[in-house]
């Protein structure tokens, strides 16, 4: 079939990442009119300031969810809600063990690594719980992380007694604050780390073609040897495990385990993070990259938000607006609209593809 | 509520035979009251044990109306499948121009192999070389048959034993291992993976055999999905093109890439010309030959009896539901394979 080499430009918009970029792009310029001052950087206490580093700084925990969602969302077409009562989860774990069960505490009780260790096992755990639902008993995703959706928390105040536990000692202040002498925010290196091991992991070994095809067709994966209950199942344990990661870092920042708000409201922000990614929230192909730019989206929209007064009960009520609009873009019925108007403008461009 | 006309739509298909012999009891009880009953199946023996007339259809087209008494099993088959039956005894028998088969050392062998509500027990037997077909009528349980060789259903009894060996095949990734392939039936539902690229579709089967943390060398992928785009010619933009912008024949062109790119001893193809032009067609036939010229075992399904008289060197037959027969040598003509498949031997004439 001879045709002509795409432009440039085209090239650059048929990318998929390109619409991700757009979307950022569009937001941190509604930013910088806002707030003239937004890309502004300076270095004080040895330590780096701005707008920008804080919506960097915060889309961390995001960043990390969002990760995990879109294994979740790739390999089973469904989304696991349970994120943010996980990260409380995991937070409680953590901090009941670092302060041996009192409610406050200013040193460590019990080693940080075991600490952490505990907290990461126990989002696994959850994660196990939600994957054996979805991919052994193969109930609807968003019914069945529903469970720890409404539970999670409820669990999270049992393990930390009803209280709000404090860990005031500042080595476990550094995993959300600042290592010693690094002016760059901790948390951002938590994100940059899991997005790089998630994307080796998935890259260096079969996992990434595997989630996809189970995703896309899970029958036609099981009669060409894949083990499909496996793959989903994995990817729920490590989305519950990047959940726990998360939420670490969200207890760090306020050196304390508060089952209620931790995490609150964020598995919406990152169900959003993955659509605004470019990834189909039906399952199958999907881009790590975009949902990263996605996050970081997420989070420059909120700033965006809050610049502009709204309050932070109705950020919500935005944020639904703009999942509507994504779903409805993503939607067969639109893909053909606009594959139809492309066919109209472009008779012998298109060619016969045949079907 | 009194019901004057009954139709039932292929009720039988998920009853077992004393369930099936009490719907009867119960439609000749009803007939006796009155009630005329509009039966659809496709089961045969079933057809002859109630109907009082019979109407047959064919491809969307109504083809006549018959007492059932005047029409033997062997004119009911001719019929369903198109043929003319004075027509088959004038055609001689199509001898495959390859005399091959190495019958005496199965690759694989099944004794009493079976799974409930699909297919019966059944032993069957494809050795080194051979290209065994299996023929009967559409629900006669060949796809049944192949599925639970290969795993894709779990067999409730019986023994398989493939190069010797007693094996218990748990998943398609054992079939696999053991040197199995399966090309299905249902190429959309089960075949190709549409948002994948050709190349991925190519590979997917030899990656998932040499195990998650094996990946493939970008290399290697595109060198197969080249070998193969050659020599089955598939016509495609691009190895990375997704494999849902090609035509039928040539995403099937792609899954058997797919399989032969495993080299198995024992290949399975299931329908693997249905809908193709007949151009494909002609290829795919040459290429199960020279196939099983170079040692593979092959098992080939296709509703087209004359494609199979040309490539198989035995027909195993099929009726609802369990295999009625095996055919070779002379035997493989349109007539005995009509007659074999129509059964109740002293109607036919």
């Amino acid at each position: 079939m001879s045709e002509s080499k795409p432009s440039v430009w085209k090239r650059i918009t048929a990318n998929r990442l390109f619409l991700p970029v757009v979307c950022l792009v569009v937001v941190l310029l509604l930013n910088v009119i806002k707030t003239p001052s937004f890309f502004q950087v300076s270095v004080r206490n040895g330590v780096l300031y701005g707008y920008i580093i804080d919506v960097v700084n915060r889309a961390s925990e995001l960043v990390i969810l969002a990760v995990g969602m879109t294994l979740v969302t790739a390999s089973s077409g469904g989304q696991d809600i349970s994120v943010g009562a996980v990260m409380a989860v995991a937070a409680a774990v953590c901090c009941q063990i670092l302060s041996g069960g009192q409610v406050t505490t200013n040193s460590f009780r019990n080693p940080l690594p075991l600490a952490i260790l505990a907290a990461l096992a126990a989002a696994a755990l959850c994660g196990a719980f939600n994957g054996l639902l979805v991919a052994k008993l193969k109930i609807q995703p968003m019914v069945a992380t529903l469970i720890l959706f409404t539970a999670g928390r409820g669990i999270a105040q049992l393990v930390t007694q009803g209280q709000i536990t404090y860990v005031r000692v500042d080595t476990y202040k550094v995993l959300g604050g600042y290592l010693h002498g690094c002016p760059i925010p901790t948390p951002i290196f938590f994100a940059v780390g899991t997005a790089v091991v998630v994307h080796l992991v998935l890259n260096k070994t079969a996992l990434g073609l595997y989630i996809e095809s189970v995703g896309i067709n899970r029958n036609a994966s099981r009669l060409v040897g894949l083990n499909s209950t496996m793959i989903q199942f994995l990817t729920y344990v490590l989305c519950g495990l990047l959940a726990g990661v998360a939420g670490i870092v969200a207890s760090s920042r306020i050196y304390s385990a508060d089952a209620n708000n931790i995490g609150l409201n964020l598995e919406m922000d990152a169900i959003l993070a993955v659509a605004l990614g470019g990834n189909f929230l039906g399952g199958g192909k999907f881009t790590l990259m975009g949902s990263v730019i996605g996050a970081f989206t997420i989070q420059a929209l909120t700033t965006t938000l809050y610049a502009m007064n709204v309050s932070g009960d109705q950020l919500p009520v935005y944020k639904a607006i703009a999942v509507v609009i994504i779903v409805t873009l993503q939607s067969p019925v639109f893909q053909r609209y606009v594959k139809m108007r492309k066919i109209r403008k472009n008779p012998a461009a298109e060619g016969g593809a045949p079907a | 509520m009194k019901c004057r006309v009954l139709i039932l739509d292929e009720p039988t298909s998920s009853l077992d035979d004393d369930e099936t012999a009490r719907l009867f009891t119960l439609m000749r009880k009803l007939k006796g009251e009155g009630v005329g009953i509009i039966f659809v199946t496709h089961f045969l023996e079933q057809v002859y044990a109630v109907a009082d007339r019979i109407t047959v259809l064919r491809n969307g087209e109504y083809v006549g109306e018959y007492k059932t008494k005047d029409l033997p099993r062997v004119s009911l088959v001719a019929k369903m499948l198109g043929k003319d039956l004075d027509d088959l005894a004038e055609i001689k028998s199509a001898h495959p121009e390859h005399r091959f088969g190495d019958a005496k050392t199965p690759v694989v062998s099944a004794r009493k192999l079976g799974r409930k509500g699909t297919i019966k027990p059944f032993d069957l037997d494809v050795g080194k070389g051979e290209v065994v077909g299996l023929s009967g009528l559409l629900g006669s349980g060949r796809s049944e048959m192949v599925r639970v060789i290969y795993g894709a259903d779990r067999p409730d009894c019986g023994r398989l034993t493939v190069k010797g060996r007693e094996v218990r095949i748990g998943s398609p990734l054992d079939a696999m291992k053991l040197g199995m392939g399966y090309l299905p039936e249902d190429r959309q539902r089960d075949g190709i993976i549409p948002d994948l690229s050709v190349r991925e579709n190519i590979v997917i089967a030899l990656q998932a055999k040499r195990g998650m943390c094996h990946l493939m060398s970008r290399r290697e992928m595109d060198e197969a999905a080249d070998r193969y785009i050659g020599l089955l010619q598939i016509k495609t933009a691009d190895r990375e093109t997704p494999v849902r912008s090609l035509s039928g024949g040539n995403q099937q062109k792609v899954i058997l890439a797919r399989w032969l790119l495993t080299h198995p001893d024992f290949l399975i193809l299931d329908e693997p010309t249905r809908g193709i032009d007949i151009g494909t067609k002609t290829a795919i036939q040459k290429l199960i030959l020279s196939l099983a010229d170079g040692g593979m075992a092959v098992v080939f399904i296709s509703a087209e009896v004359e494609e199979m008289l040309r490539t198989c060197s035995r027909l195993v037959v099929l009726r609802d539901g369990r295999k009625v027969g095996e055919l070779s040598g002379g035997e493989l003509n349109q007539e005995t394979v009509m007659k074999t498949i129509a059964g109740g031997g002293e109607e036919n004439e």
